[in-house]
């Protein structure tokens, strides 16, 4: 407790009207609200004020506002180091509300010499805040939310073997639904997380019944089916995908009397082999032969799978999209790389060839002027000279 | 790039004064025409219903002396195994998600790829938005006198007429541009199947998005003192559909170019990021240009109404709300 009471004090120090005033006021606010909540365990210090301010203004008086971004994310690895677990929550809690809360208005009289006795104007602009420019102005006139689309903007990376989890898994959830007479697109009702869902669904086997049009689902336990209805699904593909490897191998008996046009289903099972990752499965896997003629179907699987990867499935796949099989293909297709050198990289082609080497930008004399190590005494020379650097001069 | 009114390519193919309609009116084929119904494989060619068919007597003397009039058996056009449907997701705006989906058949955007027919009707186009105002002057047209400058004879020089001669400092040009007419002449059935072949291009690369709504941002919905510019682009960017993305072109019908969307696409920093065209605007250049094409759904039913001159009367598209949507949009400006 004593280390607390010392950080106490220097946190005093901190908001301070007293403290120095080239630290700027959002800076001090924003120091303060951090360390307020940070404390430390590890070794004993004993933290003098000078200390310790000047180290925060090190850490968190950076020139981009990105540094002192990357200085928080230090800060809450070491926290979770030396902190506790109960106590590290305690921690992200506050500061995630802090982050969260909007900042409040700094005091400008204090900046003003007549106010504050110690106000020493600065030097540099480091750390200072940016004020009066036209971008600044409607940054302030603008008090509109942003804009919040229906795919959320973010691309979840999702690996192929995982998507072969995902599709069979929204594949069960829009047959669980057809079955019962209800609409398919409720798969793509808002979703509150549970995970129990993702083992029912997992855990169902699937018939399928001729060319793929006929498609029975049978339950490992017969409540599961009136569960799988009533329970919502969860969105983030790491919740469906930990469910789906947590799950135990189960093979639904079929019942007795089965036709014996009716092929049963083995579920996903572990990657065991990482070369294999990228591959499609296997032919035996007869959920992929579903058909997906029914066009209320294919959208409502389609628009959940485009939810839940957070990608846009083009019209083109979807027209070709008659089975299961042909929409897993694609979403496991990797995208093709667009400039050349990306292309060669990937396919591991002339990088190894001693004379070639592949470049992201076209390059120019300058960079070859660059890479020898002449371009610095040649610029100097130009501007010495008053001649351009690039380009033409205006005449 | 396409003038006022109608593009410059489609305008050769209408009359003065005429509507959209012109391409279909004036034939009155029995066999009714191919319509799209949601969400579902568009119906198969109707048997035609025009044949008469002799009704049989009904007189019971004439029954015995009469022949039995045996009605010949209607021809029944079997159906084209080539023909399909495609479904189209119709997307909200401005959120951009899938609704439902949508067919149309493969003769409209299904279309094989004819690199061939798209260079021809690009460079018609071309030819025809091009000014053609390159203008110099003839000997004849050079002010000055037509005085010959020195004698025939005698000079030890070249013999010279007026100053105004080619060969001479100040004279007229030589075989110099005048102004014409650069048009040239495309044939419409050619001209409508390079529309068709440019929007199954971009359908075929998923480029095509199609909105179930209007292009308009609700702007009643926000804060007055929401910044447009920034919440338009943030949308561009947020979708996928701005400059990081090759950027996009958004077709509305003509009545919504005034609409803010499209004067936020005005702008000189949003402008980067795509560009907003009306539906009479558009020409076959612009939809191969850029990343994508946005189109709303009765804008793209228009223009594929618009363009299937070439197809015979049992493939002719025809949206269910046509007469609406030419009723809600005015008549096009054609220059004459």
């Amino acid at each position: 407790m004593r280390r607390i009471i010392q950080f106490q004090r220097s946190i005093d120090l901190l908001l301070d009207a007293s403290a120095p005033g080239t630290l700027c006021t959002t800076c001090q606010l924003r120091a303060a609200s951090l360390q307020r909540r940070q404390f430390s365990s590890s070794t004993s210090r004993h933290a003098t004020a000078e200390t310790f301010l000047q180290s925060l203004e090190k850490r968190l008086t950076g020139k981009n506002p990105q540094s002192q971004f990357a200085e928080l994310k230090k800060v809450r690895g070491e926290a979770k180091k030396e902190l506790s677990e109960e106590e590290y929550e305690a921690f992200t809690r506050e500061i995630d509300e802090a982050q969260e809360a909007p900042t409040p208005e700094p005091n400008f009289l204090d900046r003003d010499a007549a106010n504050n006795p110690n106000y020493k104007p600065a030097t540099t602009w480091a750390g200072l805040s940016r004020v009066g420019s036209e971008e600044w102005l409607e940054r302030r006139r603008d008090k509109g939310p942003p804009y919040k689309g229906w795919l959320g903007g973010k691309t979840r990376g999702v690996r192929a073997d995982h998507m072969q989890a995902i599709v069979r898994h929204t594949v069960v959830e829009a047959l669980a639904l057809q079955q019962a007479g209800r609409d398919v697109l409720e798969i793509c009702d808002q979703p509150r997380g549970l995970p129990d869902l993702q083992r029912m669904a997992l855990s169902a086997s699937i018939r399928v019944e001729g060319s793929g049009k006929k498609v029975n689902l049978v339950y490992a336990v017969p409540e599961d089916q009136e569960r799988l209805l009533d329970l919502p699904a969860a969105t983030a593909p790491k919740d469906i995908v930990e469910a789906v490897f947590e799950t135990t191998e189960q093979h639904v008996d079929l019942a007795n009397g089965a036709s014996t046009d009716v092929i049963e289903d083995e579920l996903p099972t572990k990657p065991t082999d990482q070369g294999k990752r990228d591959e499609m499965p296997d032919a035996k896997d007869v959920w992929l032969n579903i058909s997906l003629d029914d066009l209320s179907l294919r959208f409502a699987i389609i628009k959940r799978l485009m939810q839940i990867t957070g990608r846009r499935i083009p019209d083109n796949v979807t027209n070709d999209s008659s089975r299961v099989s042909i929409l897993l293909g694609a979403l496991m297709t990797k995208p093709k790389p667009k400039r050349l050198n990306q292309d060669l990289r990937a396919r591991n082609q002339l990088t190894q060839v001693s004379n070639v080497e592949l470049s992201a930008k076209r390059v120019t004399p300058i960079d070859k002027e660059k890479k020898v190590g002449r371009w610095k005494v040649i610029e100097e020379e130009l501007l010495r000279r008053g001649l351009p650097v690039t380009g033409h001069r205006d005449i | 790039m396409a003038s006022k009114g109608f593009s410059k390519g489609a305008k050769k193919f209408l009359d003065n004064g005429t509507k959209y309609t012109s391409f279909c009116s004036g034939y009155t084929y029995p066999i009714p025409c191919v319509t799209r119904s949601m969400a579902t494989v568009s119906a198969s060619v109707v048997e035609p219903t025009n044949l008469s068919i002799a009704p049989p007597s009904s007189d019971p003397q004439h029954v015995a002396s009469l022949p039995v009039s045996t009605s010949p058996t209607p021809f029944r056009q079997p159906r084209n195994p080539f023909i399909s449907s495609v479904p189209v997701t119709l997307h909200s705006f401005p959120s951009m998600e899938p609704v439902s989906f949508t067919t149309y058949p493969s003769t409209h955007l299904l279309v094989p790829l004819r690199r061939d027919i798209l260079h021809r009707a690009v460079i018609f186009e071309g030819d025809n938005t091009r000014q053609g105002t390159a203008s110099t002057k003839w000997r004849s047209e050079v002010h000055g006198s037509g005085r010959k400058i020195r004698p025939q004879k005698g000079s030890g020089s070249a013999r010279l007429g007026d100053k105004k001669s080619p060969m001479l400092r100040g004279g007229g040009v030589a075989f110099g541009p005048k102004p014409r007419d650069f048009g040239t002449d495309l044939p419409r059935k050619i001209y409508d199947l390079a529309w068709r072949t440019a929007l199954s291009y971009r359908y075929r690369r998923g480029e095509l998005l199609v909105t179930d709504d209007l292009l308009k941002i609700p702007v009643r919905r926000l804060p007055p003192a929401t910044n447009l510019k920034r919440w338009t682009k943030e949308l561009l960017e947020a979708n996928g559909l701005g400059n990081g993305h090759g950027r996009s072109l958004f077709i509305g019908l003509k009545k919504n170019k005034n609409y803010t969307f499209f004067s936020m696409l005005k702008d000189e920093d949003i402008g980067r990021h795509g560009r907003g065209l009306g539906v009479d605007d558009v020409d076959v250049k612009d939809l191969l240009e850029g990343g994508r094409v946005v189109v709303e759904r009765r804008a793209l039913d228009l223009m594929l109404e618009a363009h299937q001159s070439d197809l015979g009367p049992g493939m002719r598209f025809e949206s269910e709300e046509i007469a609406e949507i030419l009723d809600d949009i005015e008549e096009p400006e054609i220059a004459v």
